[in-house]
C-alpha cells in the first residue's frame, strides 16, 4: 500500500516536529512548509492527501492558502485540518466557510486523539487512512 | 494596552505553549531515551520564549509607574549602557567612537534612561553583526534641549519599515530573537520625559537615532521633532 502524503504547514519548527513524529509513526509520508507561499508552491508541484494548516504565518496566511486551494481545481478537494490559536467562534466559522474540514485550536492537548478525530471526519472511520493509526502506541 | 495587543500577546504565548505540550506528549511516549535531550531542548526553548514575553511585558508596564527621579549624567549612562551591552553580546570587531560635548544633566529615572541606550546600542550591535562595525555615540547641547545620537554602519532599516519601528510588537527579527518591544519601550520612555526620537536609515549604510531631551524651562512638547 502506498503511504498517504500529508503537508504540514506551520511557521513554528517545534510544532511541525511533534506533528511530523505522530504522522510518521502512523505511516504517513510528511512534507513541510513554513509559510503560505511555500505551501502553495508544494501544492502546485506534488499531490497531497491532506493538509495541516496554521493560520497566522508570514508571507501568505492560512486563510489565503485555503481560499486559493478551494478556487484551484487541482487542490479544491484536498481535506484541510486548520491548526490555529484563533479560537473564537467567528474564527472557526470563517475557517469552515472557507472550506476547512476540521479545526484544532492551539494549544491543543491530547494531540493524537484530536488528529485522529479530524482524520476520521475527513476520510471516514473505516478508511485506509485511519486503519493504520494506533493512538495508544 | 489595546484589545488587539492583548490578542496578539495571547497568540504569542499560545504558540510556544503548544510546542511545550506537543513535545511533552511525544517525550512521554518515547521509548528511546537518547531522544529525550532533543525534546527537552525544544521544551526549554519554548519556555524561554514565554519567559521573554513576560519579561518584555514587565519592562513595558514599569514605564507607566512613577519611579524615583534624579539628575542624570547622560555621558555616564551612555558609558554604562555600552559596557552592559558589550558584556552581554561579546562583540569584538566594533569600533566605538565617542563624540561627547558638555551637556546638561536631565531629571529622570536613571534606570529608564539606561534602558533607552541599552536597547538602542543592542540594536546597533545586532545590525552590525558579522561585519567590521562602527558605533558613534555623540552628544551636544542645543538651545532648549540636549541631543544624543546613536549611529551604526549596520544593515540599515528598509524605508517601508521606518515609520513602524516604534510600534509595539513590530519586529523583523526571528520570533526567538525578540518580540518587537525594544524600540517601543525606548519611544515610551523618551516621550515620558517630553523628549523626541527620530530615526534615519539607509539599507546597507546604517542607522542613526537622534534623541532630544528638553532642558530647563522647556518640555511642553509643542515643537515637533521626529516622532512623538
Amino acid at each position: 500500500m502506498m503511504s498517504k502524503k500529508v503537508l504540514v504547514v506551520d511557521d513554528e519548527e517545534v510544532i511541525r516536529k511533534f506533528l511530523r513524529i505522530h504522522l510518521i509513526n502512523w505511516g504517513y509520508e510528511v512534507k513541510e512548509a513554513v509559510d503560505g507561499v511555500g505551501a502553495l508552491e508544494q501544492l502546485g508541484n506534488e499531490d497531497f492527501d491532506f493538509l495541516l494548516l496554521d493560520i497566522l504565518m508570514p508571507q501568505k496566511n492560512g486563510w489565503q492558502v485555503l481560499e486559493e486551494m478551494r478556487s484551484n481545481p487541482k487542490t479544491k478537494n484536498i481535506p484541510v485540518i486548520v491548526l490555529t490559536a484563533k479560537d473564537e467562534d467567528n474564527d472557526m466559522f470563517k475557517g469552515y466557510t472557507l472550506g476547512a474540514n476540521y479545526y484544532m485550536t492551539k494549544p491543543f492537548t491530547n494531540t493524537k486523539a484530536q488528529l485522529l478525530y479530524g482524520i476520521q471526519l475527513m476520510f471516514g472511520k473505516n478508511s485506509e487512512s485511519v486503519n493504520n493509526i494506533n493512538i495508544f502506541r | 494596552m489595546s484589545l488587539n495587543t492583548i490578542s496578539y500577546l495571547i497568540h504569542e504565548i499560545k504558540t510556544p505553549l503548544t510546542g511545550i505540550i506537543g513535545i511533552t506528549e511525544v517525550a512521554l511516549e518515547e521509548e528511546d531515551a537518547s531522544k529525550n535531550k532533543s525534546y527537552l531542548m525544544d521544551i526549554l526553548n519554548c519556555a524561554q520564549r514565554i519567559s521573554e514575553i513576560v519579561g518584555g511585558l514587565r519592562s513595558y508596564s514599569r514605564i507607566t509607574k512613577k519611579e524615583e527621579q534624579s539628575l542624570v549624567d547622560i555621558h555616564k549612562v551612555l558609558e554604562d549602557s555600552l559596557e552592559m551591552v558589550r558584556l552581554g553580546i561579546k562583540v569584538t570587531s566594533v569600533e566605538v567612537i565617542k563624540r561627547f560635548q558638555p551637556v546638561e544633566k536631565i531629571e529622570a529615572n536613571m534606570g529608564e534612561i539606561q534602558q533607552v541606550f541599552t536597547n538602542l546600542i543592542t540594536n546597533a550591535f545586532q545590525a552590525m553583526n558579522g561585519k567590521e562595525g562602527r558605533l558613534i555615540l555623540s552628544t551636544r547641547s542645543l538651545k532648549d534641549s540636549i541631543e544624543i545620537k546613536v549611529s551604526d554602519n549596520g544593515i540599515g532599516i528598509p524605508q517601508k519599515h521606518l515609520n513602524k519601528i516604534f510600534d509595539p510588537f513590530f519586529t523583523t527579527k526571528n520570533p526567538c530573537e525578540g518580540m518587537g518591544l525594544g524600540l517601543n519601550i525606548v519611544y515610551r520612555i523618551i516621550t515620558k520625559y517630553m523628549g523626541t526620537i527620530d530615526a534615519e536609515s539607509k539599507e546597507g549604510i546604517g542607522t542613526t537615532f537622534t534623541i532630544k531631551f528638553p532642558t530647563k524651562g522647556d518640555g511642553n512638547g509643542k515643537e515637533s521633532i521626529g516622532r512623538r
